[in-house]
């Protein structure tokens, strides 16, 4: 168990409950246009104990209402992901943080044995709150011990250094023991996975082959249904009927339907800018509307990222309804230098006021290697009239944050985003304001990584 | 192993037990480097294009699980013609030139799921191919495997500016073995016929196209376990394989049916897997090449003197699903497994050399790895079609890069 501390910056209260629901931002030394750049009060979580680690992909509620966080170390070979989880307290940055296990031991394939590592988990973690467990998948690209890189396509089922495939584990959040492992998908990695606990399947994309597949958690068998395309979806959700969604690499929807078990593209694509054709508007990042299980919240992989709602169709009939609600960094428009990480758009997360919250970078990246000017924005959008407002850089002392990939939160509304490319590898804890004029929400436990 | 929980990891044993890694590793410089080795996975010699299966963006492409294209077949007027396999039967055909560039649907085979290997160009405007029941397709009232004729123009006009396409018409000719799926399809356009092989007892049989009659020549192959291709030459001569992994050879001059001594070459305990997973002629040497489905070795067999040659095993893949010769006399294929990622690689016979060219990567009209193929043919302006094999299929287009001054036939332009 540690205690993280919250780095260069002082440990900050939560935020006050303000009557408009705005928070107080502090505001950061003025920048040479002579505005100032609002910074939303957060703390920083290291994972210290983890120094090579360098990112997180992974960070999901636990059906104990505890954060789940994977260190993935995929830059330097040889190292395996690890679990996290921190228990909020009351003042952000105070929680427990604990380093529960090496997933690559868990699962027998330790990261010093000479194939690709286990280095990540990627959009896969998954609570049951029934059950108590918390499912993870493993993901690739770390190098074996001692080698540079990893080249997926290059060792694909080579004998001695390729990736043995995806690795899932059930963690039991009751007994803190780990249930079972198993290799769920061969020779590859997987991108992300969602959840039906009902049918007891785990729907996944593989990767690098972007093939769709089933894991039936009571046979542990895994049956494939076919590709997908070229460029991974970045997440998987499910309906109230069980049926699951995702999309191809131009924004398709595809629905896994569930009790014909076949995949399905349907005639609706997730929005992009007008001045692109929409290839690569895979989806993001999702999560379920707090009223309406049948509804969605997404985001989409592409420059810029807009934000949609998605309302999936009723009794498998039609293609549903999809909303854009334009791009996620309010008024982005054409930007020629553009890119996935300096134009990021992640961490979708609700917040008790109904208001939809994410992280959103905006940042200026000079060459493939180099982004200066590392701004990324706390977004909150009111979803009935997808009015956006930004409330704020996360920065903490003089660390700024430039990218999130996923958010996850307590019933408490306490909120966590996981952060990519720093090392050690880290999460935020961001407590908003909360609006006490807007009717509560109760935001379901998100059942996809 | 018991793992632990919660045990916290002492940060200095990741420090420790870092390999020791030149620094310039992970420099910019570092990086750079490393990314181009990663990129020499993909086919950086030629290029690829990709098409989908449609006219233009104005119709829906062939169906999934309907759109793998199993079948090729390239017209000497530079129309490709594609069959696929899965939920239902396409035929399409590809017009590679302006104004078209394009696939244009022709024919869906009503109640048919599978054409693999088995599509022929006839004449102008005309393919035969031949049918087989998909894997957990055979309804009970299945009466076997069927030839059909699919005529169609399928292009006309502009397809800029406007765009009226043409449907193909479809003749069911016969069912040439009852009960029975038909695995292989060759054309001897010089006697107007047919050849084909059934896909469990090897049902040899011919087709008159003009007299509209089947001719059986027995079975081949009782125990089943026969190679799912034949092969013609220019002079109408055929061959496959028959029990025993024997050489079949028909010569149509005498109307002979006979079993060689030859086999199919293969390692030492691999004579169970070996078969003919695909083959082409080429002109320049008269030599048909072979690509193995048990090991993925390729081979030459010369119908002249039967003759077998082993070649080698261009990449760690075990089978070869598709090959094709380019007018130089390069041999290209596609080596991988069902549900593998394949590998692309050239023989030339000039150097004798057999490359592994990577992973086939299209950026037109589509930026798409290429992971499965079942089926190959050349054009006539030296481009080389692969018919990728997938849920969802695109058709893939090869432009080979031009063979180094003085060697082959095709030289670069001036």
């Amino acid at each position: 168990m540690t205690c993280c501390t919250t780095c260069a910056a002082p440990a900050q209260a939560a935020t006050s409950t303000t009557a408009a629901g705005r928070p107080s931002a502090r505001q950061e030394s003025a920048p040479a246009n002579g505005q100032e750049t609002p910074v939303v009060e957060a703390a920083m979580i290291p994972f210290d104990r983890l120094p090579l680690s360098d990112t997180c992909w992974s960070l999901s509620t636990g059906p104990d209402d505890r954060i789940y966080a994977a260190a993935c170390t995929e830059h330097i070979g040889g190292v395996a992901a690890y679990l996290m989880r921190y228990t909020p307290a009351a003042e952000l940055g105070k929680g427990k943080l604990e380093y529960l296990f090496d997933i690559g031991e868990a699962v027998g394939e330790p990261a010093d044995n000479g194939r690709a590592t286990q280095c990540k988990i990627h959009y896969c973690f998954m609570p049951d709150p029934k059950s108590g467990i918390f499912y993870g998948a493993t993901h690739l690209s770390g190098a074996p011990r001692g080698d540079m890189g990893y080249s997926w396509f290059g060792s694909w089922k080579e004998p001695h250094r390729s990736f043995r495939g995806s690795f899932l584990f059930a963690f039991d959040t009751r007994s803190d023991k780990i249930l079972w492992t198993d290799l769920c998908y061969p020779w590859e990695g997987s991108r992300c996975m969602a959840l039906d606990a009902e049918r007891g399947l785990i729907h996944g994309v593989g990767f690098p082959r972007d093939h769709y597949f089933v894991y039936d958690l009571q046979e542990r068998r895994h049956t494939d249904y076919g590709r997908l395309g070229s460029v991974n979806p970045q997440c998987i959700w499910v309906d109230s009927r069980g049926n699951a969604y995702t999309t191809d690499d131009w924004g398709h929807i595809l629905r896994f339907d569930a009790d014909r078990r076949r995949l399905e593209q349907l005639e609706i694509r997730t929005p992009f800018a007008p001045w692109s054709e929409g290839w690569h508007n895979v989806s993001y990042d999702v999560v379920a509307d707090p009223r309406d299980p049948d509804v969605v919240y997404g985001c989409s992989w592409n420059v810029p990222s807009h934000i949609f709602r998605y309302r999936m169709p009723s009794a498998g009939r039609g293609v549903g309804e999809m909303r854009d609600y334009g791009p996620g960094l309010p008024g982005a428009g054409y930007k020629e230098l553009g890119t996935f990480f300096s134009d990021h758009v992640g961490g979708l997360v609700f917040g008790d006021d109904g208001y939809l919250y994410y992280c959103a970078s905006d940042m200026i990246r000079e060459a493939w290697e180099v982004t200066s000017d590392r701004h990324c924005w706390v977004v909150r959008m009111d979803i009935d009239t997808g009015e956006k407002e930004k409330l704020g850089i996360i920065k903490i002392g003089d660390f700024r944050v430039a990218y999130v990939s996923r958010a996850g939160r307590t019933r408490s509304g306490r909120m966590l985003f996981a952060d990519v490319l720093n090392k050690p590898t880290r999460m935020y804890e961001f407590q908003p304001a909360v609006d006490t004029r807007r009717p509560k929400v109760s935001p379901p436990l998100r059942m996809w990584g | 192993m018991e793992i632990k929980i919660g045990a916290e990891p002492d940060p200095q044993t990741f420090l420790d037990r870092r390999p020791e890694l030149s620094p310039k590793l992970q420099d910019r410089e570092g990086w750079r480097l490393l990314y181009r080795h990663k990129r020499n996975a993909y086919v950086t010699e030629g290029y690829f294009i990709c098409r989908r299966l449609r006219y233009n963006s104005q119709y829906k492409p062939l169906p999934d699980y309907s759109s793998a294209i199993t079948s090729l077949t390239a017209g000497p007027d530079g129309t490709l013609y594609g069959a696929t396999s899965g939920e239902r039967v396409h035929v399409f055909v590809f017009n590679p030139a302006p104004p078209f560039d394009t696939v244009a649907p022709l024919a869906a085979l009503e109640g048919e799921t599978d054409c693999r290997r088995c599509l022929v160009w006839e004449k102008e405007n005309s393919v035969v191919c031949a049918t087989r029941a998909a894997p957990g397709a055979k309804r009970a009232d299945w009466e076997g495997g069927a030839l059909y004729r699919v005529t169609g123009v399928g292009f006309y006009a502009d397809a800029v500016q406007e765009w009226p396409r043409g449907l193909g018409e479809v003749e069911k000719l016969c069912v040439p073995v009852k009960g029975e799926g038909l695995a292989a399809l060759v054309i001897d356009r010089g006697r107007s016929r047919v050849y084909g092989l059934s896909d469990k007892t090897a049902e040899f049989y011919f087709y008159d196209l003009e007299r509209k009659c089947i001719e059986r020549r027995g079975s081949l192959d009782p125990t089943w376990l026969h190679s799912e291709n034949l092969m013609i030459t220019p002079d109408g001569t055929v061959f496959g394989t028959a029990v025993g992994n024997r050489l079949m050879r028909y010569d149509p001059q005498a109307d002979k049916l006979e079993m060689l001594e030859q086999t199919i070459p293969t390692w030492p305990g691999r004579a169970l897997y070996a078969r003919i997973d695909s083959w082409v002629y080429e002109p320049l040497s008269g030599l048909l090449y072979i690509g193995d489905q048990g090991d993925g070795f390729l081979w030459t067999l010369d119908p002249r003197t039967l003759e077998t040659r082993l070649l080698g095993k261009p990449t760690d893949r075990i089978r070869i699903r598709a090959l094709a010769a380019a007018h130089d006399g390069r041999i290209f294929g596609m080596a991988g497994q069902v549900g593998d990622m394949c590998q692309m690689f050239v023989y030339e016979p000039q150097t004798r050399q057999l490359r592994n060219l990577g992973v086939p990567q299209a950026t037109v009209e589509e930026r798409r790895y290429g992971f499965e193929f079942d089926s190959a043919a050349a054009g006539p302006q030296g481009q080389i079609y692969f018919g990728e094999s997938e849920r969802s299929s695109r058709l893939f287009i090869y432009f080979p890069s031009y063979p180094a001054a003085g060697v082959g036939e095709v030289q670069a332009p001036q």
